[in-house]
Parts: C-alpha cells; sequence; structure tokens
C-alpha cells in the first residue's frame, strides 16, 4: 500500500465488510413500498424525502430538512394577524403521559445518534391529541456512530408520529439559540398529513399559546408544552392542508402577541441556500497558488443567516452560518474547506469567516496550537442590518492536534474598550 | 391482465437485483456515512418497486438505484453542521500486531474520509469502492464530468495531507 490511492481502496473495502444486510430486508422493502404507495394515495407528497422502517410493519418517514425562523421581538419581523385571529381559543398543553402513541414509536437511529439527555418529552397535538403526538428531546451527537458532519454538542430532536398512518418524521440539529423567541421547524413548508399540515418546534418561555391563523380568518389552536429538562416550551399546531398564507401566532399568558410568523416561509435549510447573484460583500481575498488561480469569498445575508460563497468552494455549496445572525451568539462563524489543486498538491489553507454584531471591534480566533489570531471586523453595510464581517487564514501548521486529544477553534468578540462580549466554537480537531 | 403479468415480472426482476446488488447499496451507504445504511437501500428499493422505471437495462437500473443512496444519505446530511473530524472506531484490542497496524491505517482513513465534504466523499468511495468510471460517477451524484473530476483530485489530495499530516506527526517531525 504505497498510495493514497491504494490505502483508500483498502481502507473501504476493510470499512464496507462492516456493514451487513438484515435476512428480512425484502420483507421490509416490501412493506415500504406498500406503505408508500398508501401514502401516495393520501397525499403525502411532500411528506417524506425518505422511508424506513420502524418495527415490522411501520413506516417511518424522514424528515431530512429543518428550518428556523427568528421572529417577533428579536428580528423585528411581524406580521398582520388576519382577521379572526383574536377568537385564539386556549391551546392545549401537553400531559405528562398522555394516551396515544408510546415512545416505542420513536425511530432508533435517531436515539443510537444521539442519546437523550432529558427526559423525551409528548404533545398531543389538537384537534386528535390520541392521534398525532410531537415528541422532544434534547440529544447529545454520539460519537460512538461512523457518521460525519454532525455539531458537537447537545442537539434538540424532534420528532412527530401519526397513530393512524403508522408514520412519523423526525430529526435532530443543533440546539436553537434560548434567545430566540421562537424556533418553527417544517420540512421545507409544512408537513401534510391526512388533509392537515403540522408544524411544530420550539419557543422561549414566555410563550403560552400558539394559533394558526388560515387567510380566510380561521383559527386552529396548538398545543404549547414543556419538559422536563428542555430549556425551552414546545410547540405544535395542525391545521387545514392546501391554503397557504398561514400564519402562527405566539402569545404570552396575558394573550400579548409575542411572535408571529409564516407557517411555510420557513427559510430553507443553510445547506439548501444557493449563493444569489447580487448583494455580496467581499469579505476575503484569496492569493493564487500554483493550479488555483487568485479568488474572493463574499458574504451574503439570506433569510436572516449570513453565508458566504466563492468560485473557490465547491460547486453549489456555501458556507453558512448555522443560527441567524440577528440573535445570539454576538460572533458566529465558519471554517472554509481546504483548497486544493489537484494538479500541483497546492492548498490556499483554511480561512475562518463569519460576522458579529454592531459592537464587536475585533474577532481573535484561537486555533488548536494555541495560537490567537486577531482581526479587525468591518460593516457589512448590508440595509437595515448593523452586522460585520471578519476573516482570518489560519496558518497550515495550526491542525496538528495530537492523536487522542481534540481541540476547539473558537472565535471571542472584543468591544472597542477591549473587553470580551462573546465567545464561540467555530469546530473541533481531533478525536 | 398484460399489466398484472407486467407486473409479476418487474416485480420479479427487482428481487432478482435485490439478491445481487442490495449489501452493496447498504455498503454503499455506509461508506457515504449513512446513519443506518440498511434504511437508506430499503428505501432505494421500495422507491424502484414504487417507479414504473423500465427494467430492461439492469446498468441503468442499477444506476438508478446509486444515486438514490446517494441523494438519500446526501438528504439526511443536509441539516447536519460540518464538524471537521469524528472520533474513528476504536482498534480491537488483541489483534495481532500486523493487523493492528493495519487497523489503524484504515482507521486514520476512515478518519480522514469522514472528514472530507458530501460530495467529495460521494467521488471518492463510488471511484474507490465501487471502481466507477467517471461517466458512471457524474449519473451517479447528477453532476458533470468536470465536477467529478474536480472532487476526486480535490477529495485525494485533502486525504493525502490528512493522511501525511498524521504520520508526520507520529514520526515526531
Amino acid at each position: 500500500m504505497n498510495t493514497v490511492e491504494d490505502r483508500v481502496r483498502e481502507a473501504l473495502r476493510a470499512r464496507a465488510e462492516d456493514f451487513t444486510a438484515s435476512p428480512d430486508a425484502w420483507q421490509r422493502i416490501r412493506a415500504q413500498s406498500r406503505a408508500g404507495a398508501a401514502r401516495r394515495r393520501r397525499g403525502l407528497s411532500r411528506m417524506g424525502r425518505s422511508v424506513i422502517p420502524a418495527g415490522a410493519a411501520a413506516a417511518v418517514v424522514v424528515i431530512a430538512v429543518v428550518a428556523a425562523i427568528l421572529a417577533g421581538g428579536v428580528s423585528g419581523r411581524s406580521g398582520k394577524v388576519p382577521a379572526g385571529a383574536a377568537r385564539t381559543g386556549p391551546s392545549a398543553t401537553s400531559s405528562a403521559r398522555a394516551t396515544g402513541p408510546s415512545d416505542s414509536v420513536l425511530p432508533p437511529y435517531l436515539l443510537r445518534e444521539d442519546p437523550p439527555k432529558t427526559p423525551i418529552t409528548r404533545l398531543p397535538v389538537p384537534p386528535t391529541p390520541t392521534k398525532t403526538v410531537a415528541y422532544f428531546w434534547v440529544g447529545d451527537a454520539s460519537t460512538a456512530v461512523w457518521v460525519d458532519e454532525i455539531p458537537a454538542g447537545p442537539q434538540l430532536c424532534q420528532f412527530l408520529y401519526d397513530g393512524v398512518l403508522g408514520a412519523g418524521g423526525g430529526f435532530c440539529e443543533a440546539q436553537p439559540s434560548r434567545a430566540h423567541v421562537v424556533t418553527v421547524t417544517a420540512s421545507a413548508g409544512p408537513w401534510e398529513i391526512n388533509g392537515e399540515e403540522f408544524v411544530m418546534g420550539v419557543a422561549a418561555a414566555q410563550v403560552k399559546s400558539v394559533t394558526a391563523v388560515l387567510p380566510d380568518g380561521h383559527t386552529y389552536a396548538g398545543a404549547v408544552g414543556g419538559g422536563r429538562g428542555l430549556p425551552y416550551r414546545t410547540w405544535a399546531v395542525s391545521y387545514r392542508s392546501g391554503t397557504g398564507g398561514v400564519r402562527l401566532v405566539f402569545r404570552d399568558a396575558a394573550g400579548r402577541q409575542v411572535a408571529n410568523v409564516s407557517a411555510a416561509a420557513a427559510p430553507q435549510k443553510p445547506t439548501q441556500i444557493r449563493q444569489p447573484r447580487s448583494g455580496g460583500v467581499t469579505v476575503y481575498r484569496y492569493a493564487g497558488v500554483p493550479g488555483i488561480p487568485a479568488g474572493t469569498v463574499t458574504g451574503y445575508l439570506i433569510d436572516g443567516r449570513v453565508a458566504f460563497g466563492s468560485p473557490l468552494f465547491v460547486e453549489d455549496e456555501a458556507e453558512i452560518c448555522p443560527v441567524p445572525a440577528g440573535g445570539q451568539p454576538v460572533v458566529d462563524g465558519v471554517m472554509t474547506d481546504t483548497v486544493t489543486s489537484g494538479q500541483t498538491g497546492a492548498t490556499m489553507g483554511v480561512v475562518a469567516l463569519g460576522y458579529a454584531h454592531a459592537g464587536v471591534a475585533r474577532v481573535v480566533v484561537r486555533v488548536p496550537d494555541g495560537k490567537l489570531l486577531s482581526v479587525s471586523t468591518f460593516a457589512a453595510g448590508w440595509r437595515g442590518s448593523d452586522l460585520r464581517l471578519w476573516a482570518v487564514k489560519l496558518p497550515k501548521d495550526s491542525f496538528n492536534v495530537a492523536k487522542g486529544s481534540s481541540m476547539a477553534v473558537t472565535a471571542t468578540a472584543y468591544d472597542a474598550a477591549g473587553q470580551v462580549i462573546g465567545t464561540v466554537q467555530l469546530g473541533v480537531l481531533g478525536d | 391482465m398484460a399489466n398484472t403479468e407486467a407486473r409479476a415480472l418487474g416485480s420479479a426482476r427487482i428481487e432478482e437485483l435485490f439478491r445481487a446488488r442490495y449489501l452493496e447499496m447498504v455498503r454503499l451507504a455506509g461508506l457515504l456515512g449513512a446513519d443506518d445504511p440498511e434504511d437508506i437501500a430499503q428505501e432505494a428499493f421500495a422507491r424502484l418497486i414504487n417507479r414504473d422505471l423500465p427494467l430492461d437495462d439492469p446498468q441503468a437500473v442499477l444506476a438508478y438505484l446509486r444515486t438514490i443512496v446517494c441523494n438519500l444519505t446526501r438528504n439526511r446530511h443536509r441539516h447536519l453542521r460540518v464538524v471537521w473530524l469524528r472520533t474513528p472506531a476504536a482498534v480491537d484490542e488483541g489483534s495481532s500486531e500486523q493487523a493492528a497496524i493495519v487497523q489503524e491505517d484504515h482507521r486514520e482513513v476512515v478518519a480522514a474520509l469522514a472528514a472530507l465534504p458530501v460530495r467529495r466523499r460521494e467521488a471518492i468511495v463510488l471511484r474507490y469502492w465501487l471502481d466507477l468510471p467517471e461517466r458512471e460517477i457524474a449519473a451517479a451524484m447528477g453532476v458533470s464530468l468536470g465536477t467529478v473530476k474536480s472532487h476526486v483530485s480535490r477529495g485525494l489530495a485533502t486525504l493525502a495531507r490528512a493522511l501525511g499530516s498524521l504520520h508526520a506527526l507520529e514520526d515526531g517531525s
């Protein structure tokens, strides 16, 4: 095994042996295909991106898309409440152990990948709480599974199960900031089952009710609950499907509106955001290296998130900051992939890019070997935003992490007086 | 009646394909980093059954299956943010020294592969595990030939760098 190619072939061949087939795989596929056909008959085409078995007969639909909206008082985004919103009824509240599906409907892969750190909270969803249940828990990204691209640390896991259909969907994603008033989760829009659309998510503590308001004024009260160990309120609401323009109105205990968001206008997943053709700000200039011409990295503000794009990045992919920029943290960013010439082997190196809030004058990036890299921020100049941007190239020798250890790359924000006002982890290197 | 016969024939062909290729699809999903490779493979076959695809050309059907496996695995990744290196599985204790060395090498390669961006990893796995020609890799990934070349070369360069620096570290250099 001399070359990298040989080593890769050999390792892949050996690794492949670890994966085996279940003896009942064909039966599962047949059951699954029948379930798929049944779903199509019920008009669930928007629901499933993939289907997995969750038991001998049931099928579980996995939604691989999640979206978070920063709403209400935090982002300033609010909409008019259509007539009829005042008829909001009292929301159901979660019961500790309601009737309906048991927790065994939860897909094992979610529990395996993100073992729960908190009790699993059930939130029966009106109008048929015995039929439809939303589940929430905080999991911890397991390092025991061979899966990449999951953020380290706690994950917010959500799963919606429909007892009649015998199917549900769910996922885990990095925990939203507690500074958000409301986080809406949807499968690239509301999730449709049998003529009903469902949306679920988490909210700040002051949220006591949620109501879906249709354009024609019809309102549907949802459920808001809590859960032991969960740092949020949980919510879920269902309403008549196919109407479009549905708003979700969140109120506090006094009935005051604290957020009003669109149920369907959830921005797409960060990795699905396409770089816009205009509105970008040059954040970083790569010097050319043998085999790769010089190029720039451009920053964009898309749906409240800061994204970075460059012709040097992998095709159609941008580096997207994981949370909306208007809330916490005050500084955040991403690290680019190493851009390397296939012909010459020359590399552009790794660049940390990010944004910061208005009061941040300087960002200091700490790399695994302990080096501190200081960079000034500059105003992005986006209309209606006072966000600032920063970028710094990381030294090539920064990434030698001793075997068995790991080291976070962090960015710390300083104000003009030199005071630390926030730190965020950009990534982790090592074991 | 003709439709029924056609369906039966189609079902038989898919079952035949399942016998021949299911494990390969499970392994492909696994190597691409799927959290539950069997689910991905089963879904791919279920979609094949539910799709009225002409089954006369086994290669085309196989290409379709590969594409579905790639897409499904990628979709599952989409909601996940990049972390650069994951903890690989520990080497079994009790292995012979040589086996341990080989396993250690595999472990390093697998860890380096896991740190690649999704599309690069796809290209590398399709190229070096399935030994697909670039044209078929492009079809499976739904990208152009040039993009495949770019993904493979960049992926290899990244792997070479990652593995090289690991060994440099071990050598104390």
